[in-house]
């Protein structure tokens, strides 16, 4: 009975969530004009594997294609970098530029508004030994896990909620042997953050999911469970629904089961329910009028490669989601229409279409060209990815210079592109 | 347990390794390899590695050329789920669009791909059924019990393995195994004390085959045909359909400075490592320079920056971790 007022007011609330999102338009929030390169990959056709420093036409854009725009940040701009992600309005990354290219570190919060004459230092870090990550953003809001690189047992979560603002520490690891310290798993959205973390708990350490909301950002543990047992992860946000992953452990910890549930996050009240079946669901995102998540295959860990599912949060029915011909993908992310993730084959990228429940291939290489996509993550209709073009060449004997870049590219908005 | 001691203690073994190379370097001065970077083969090891990986490619290519490379006939007949193989074998849909012909040169191209739906469930049946080539071992992985103990970890799921002792048991402690590969004096374990303690962990086992001598192996594109993951690809495949017996594996598993950005999916996030140890149990396809063939591998690195159980990787990724590692592999 509580899991169908759950599921009720979650239908409401993305509902709603859907409406105001998809009435946003995506627009770049500078008028600079761009300087960066940009291409289409629609049809596009190039033998060069550089195409992207010139526009590119689209003599052969056939019905339903996806016509995006391509361009990417000059490499001068973020490297040494670490950890990249779109907040929607910019493509965020943490990096080391500021100490010069030849850092080991990246210890600085950066964006790239896609107009923009160059990247906004968000904060600078006063620790120039650390790194930040994990980060994470939405629109106006950022945060990020910073911590040395060297193994200790140390990292500081910080939230942000001004471009060069004061950071606010939410949360830190206790540095406790027992303690383990694995670094959060994190969400932001509008004015709330959920994240997990293991702590020291009276009995042992226990792993905690936590929330905090404008305009006190107080930390408040949602839930608690001793880590010998269970944690929690991946939590995800949309209006006051809270999706998160409980992993469950046999006795010996040699089998787990996953499961994803759903709850109220500011209803002290809300029991959460479970909206999955097979034990093996993780990373959930909720999207418009339902919960995706990714399912590794049975005996693997819940951090390989995997499949992904979509929750009906009418029907409570469980369907799998195309990303093909790319199978499995990693740490997926969602925006208002399309899911993407880190494909396990790097020569084929993918994204899922919600709105038209359809796989849509952004770009498709050959292996000969030793051209590769990774680590795609969408939020609004930003999509970013990093494009490469390193190879298993023996050392020294790469056939081609190699190149690593951020790419980027504006998504179709909901009710558009649909004659296919 | 700390990883920062681990680090610590790594970087002085690794300069002890340096240090305390053996009976060759006392025989016949070397130079001595950069601090961290491991010696050499000898004469001696450069023949048997030879000999080992010929062997392997000769067997590889036996394999290929007599139709081991092919995949069934139930890969084009459409049969019932129940005939479904249970290994999570299946690679590209049959119905999966092609790569456009406009793509061929690499040409970033965008396009539709067939729907979800019935269409798509038929074709999750067929591509299910499409037993491609791959090989796996029956191993567990393990938790490694100290910080810098990821090479016994490696050592008792191969030695369990091998003796095929049953689920959950271990017929040694890493402990023991540690002080076969001397992970403690050294702080960490090299390939050389690696090969030295998987021949006494494994030794009169009843899984290690008649002959049996482990070996380390440089990854060098022997076939000069500019790529080296078809070499790793043919000792994977060899090691484990044909001798049946699992690899050890050192890789950086997520260095924040990898020039591929190539990492184990075990390790979510970055760390300088001395390096890691993992094992190969498995594989799914063969390397054609895509990212459809897979290396099977178990990591004990729960809490120690990783996670502990068993993960896949593309292989030409597997590829680039040993590349930009020490670039050789214990099997």
């Amino acid at each position: 009975m509580k899991g169908r007022v759950v599921a009720a007011r979650a239908l409401a609330i993305v509902a709603l969530g859907a409406t105001a999102c998809t009435a946003v338009a995506p627009a770049p929030s500078s008028v600079v004009p761009s300087v960066s390169p940009a291409e289409s990959v629609s049809g596009s056709a190039s033998a060069s594997p550089f195409a992207s420093a010139q526009p590119q036409p689209s003599p052969t854009t056939r019905p339903g294609a996806l016509d995006i725009a391509v361009a990417s940040l000059d490499p001068a701009w973020v490297q040494p970098m670490l950890e990249f992600a779109s907040d929607g309005d910019s493509v965020i990354f943490s990096s080391g530029v500021a100490d010069g290219p030849a850092g080991e570190f990246a210890p600085d919060l950066w964006r790239y508004t896609p107009g923009a004459e160059r990247p906004e230092l968000l904060w600078g870090n006063p620790r120039r030994d650390r790194s930040l990550v994990r980060i994470s953003g939405d629109r106006s809001l950022w945060a990020f896990v910073e911590m040395p690189l060297d193994g200790a047992r140390a990292w500081d979560l910080w939230l942000l909620t001004e471009p060069g603002g004061q950071a606010r520490l939410l949360d830190t690891h206790p540095g406790d042997e027992d303690v383990p310290s694995l670094v959060p798993s994190f969400v932001v959205h509008e004015e709330q953050i959920a994240w997990t973390a293991f702590d020291p708990g009276p009995a042992g350490p226990v792993s905690r999911l936590l929330y905090a909301a404008a305009p006190d950002w107080e930390p408040r543990v949602v839930m608690e469970r001793p880590a010998r047992e269970a944690e929690l992860w991946f939590p995800s946000l949309r209006g006051t629904l809270l999706a998160y992953t409980e992993v469950v452990y046999s006795a010996d910890r040699l089998t787990d089961e996953r499961h994803v549930y759903l709850m109220e996050v500011t209803d002290p009240t809300s029991e959460p329910m479970r909206l999955d079946t097979s034990g093996r669901a993780t990373m959930p995102l909720l999207v418009d009028g339902g919960v995706v998540w990714k399912e590794a295959d049975p005996g693997f860990s819940m951090f390989n490669w995997g499949r992904l599912y979509f929750y009906d949060l009418q029907s409570g029915e469980v369907s799998p989601i195309s990303m093909r011909p790319q199978e499995y993908v990693n740490y997926p992310s969602a925006g208002y229409r399309f899911v993407a993730g880190w494909g396990a084959d790097a020569f084929t990228f993918t994204i899922h279409d919600l709105e038209l429940d359809l796989s849509r291939v952004v770009t498709r290489y050959q292996p000969e060209t030793h051209q590769s996509v990774f680590r795609a993550h969408v939020a609004g209709s930003l999509l970013a990815w990093v494009y490469t073009t390193v190879t298993d060449a023996p050392p020294g004997d790469a056939p081609i210079p190699e190149v690593t870049e951020i790419r980027y590219a504006f998504l179709p908005s909901a009710g558009t592109d649909r004659d296919r | 347990m700390g990883s920062r001691r681990f680090i610590l203690a790594s970087l002085t073994g690794a300069l002890a390794l340096v240090a305390t190379t053996g009976p060759a370097l006392a025989k016949k001065p070397e130079p001595e390899p950069p601090p961290g970077e491991e010696r050499p083969l000898s004469a001696q090891e450069q023949a048997a590695s030879d000999r080992k990986a010929a062997m392997a490619e000769r067997s590889v290519a036996s394999d290929d050329a007599s139709g081991g490379d092919l995949v069934t006939l139930a890969c084009v007949v459409p049969l019932g789920a129940e005939a479904l193989n249970p290994e999570p074998a299946t690679l590209e849909p049959l119905s999966a669009a092609p790569a456009p012909a406009d793509g061929v040169d690499g040409t970033a191209v965008a396009e539709e791909t067939a729907t979800d739906g019935t269409s798509a469930g038929e074709a999750a049946v067929v591509a299910a059924a499409c037993v491609v080539p791959q090989g796996f071992l029956a191993v567990e992985a393990r938790d490694q019990t100290l910080g810098h103990y990821c090479g016994p970890a490696v050592g008792q799921v191969i030695a369990n393995y091998s003796w095929a002792v049953p689920a959950g048991a271990n017929k040694y402690l890493q402990r023991d195994i540690a002080a076969w590969m001397s992970t403690d004096v050294n702080g960490g374990t090299g390939a050389f004390q690696m090969e030295f303690g998987l021949e006494k962990a494994t030794a009169n086992s009843p899984r290690r085959p008649v002959n049996w001598n482990w070996i380390v192996t440089d990854l060098i594109d022997t076939d000069r045909d500019g790529w080296v993951g078809d070499q790793l690809d043919a000792y994977v495949r060899s090691n484990i359909s044909n001798s049946r017996m699992p690899l050890a594996i050192p890789v950086k598993p997520h260095d924040p400075n990898s020039p591929s950005g190539a990492h184990l999916a075990s390790w979510p996030q970055p760390v300088f490592s001395p390096g890691h140890w993992v094992s190969i149990y498995g594989w799914v396809g063969i390397h054609d320079g895509s990212d459809r063939a897979r290396m099977y591998f178990t990591d004990s690195s729960r809490d120690e920056g990783g996670a502990t159980g068993k993960f896949w990787t593309p292989t030409r990724w597997f590829t680039l971790m040993i590349l930009e590692h020490t670039k050789r592999i214990v099997w």
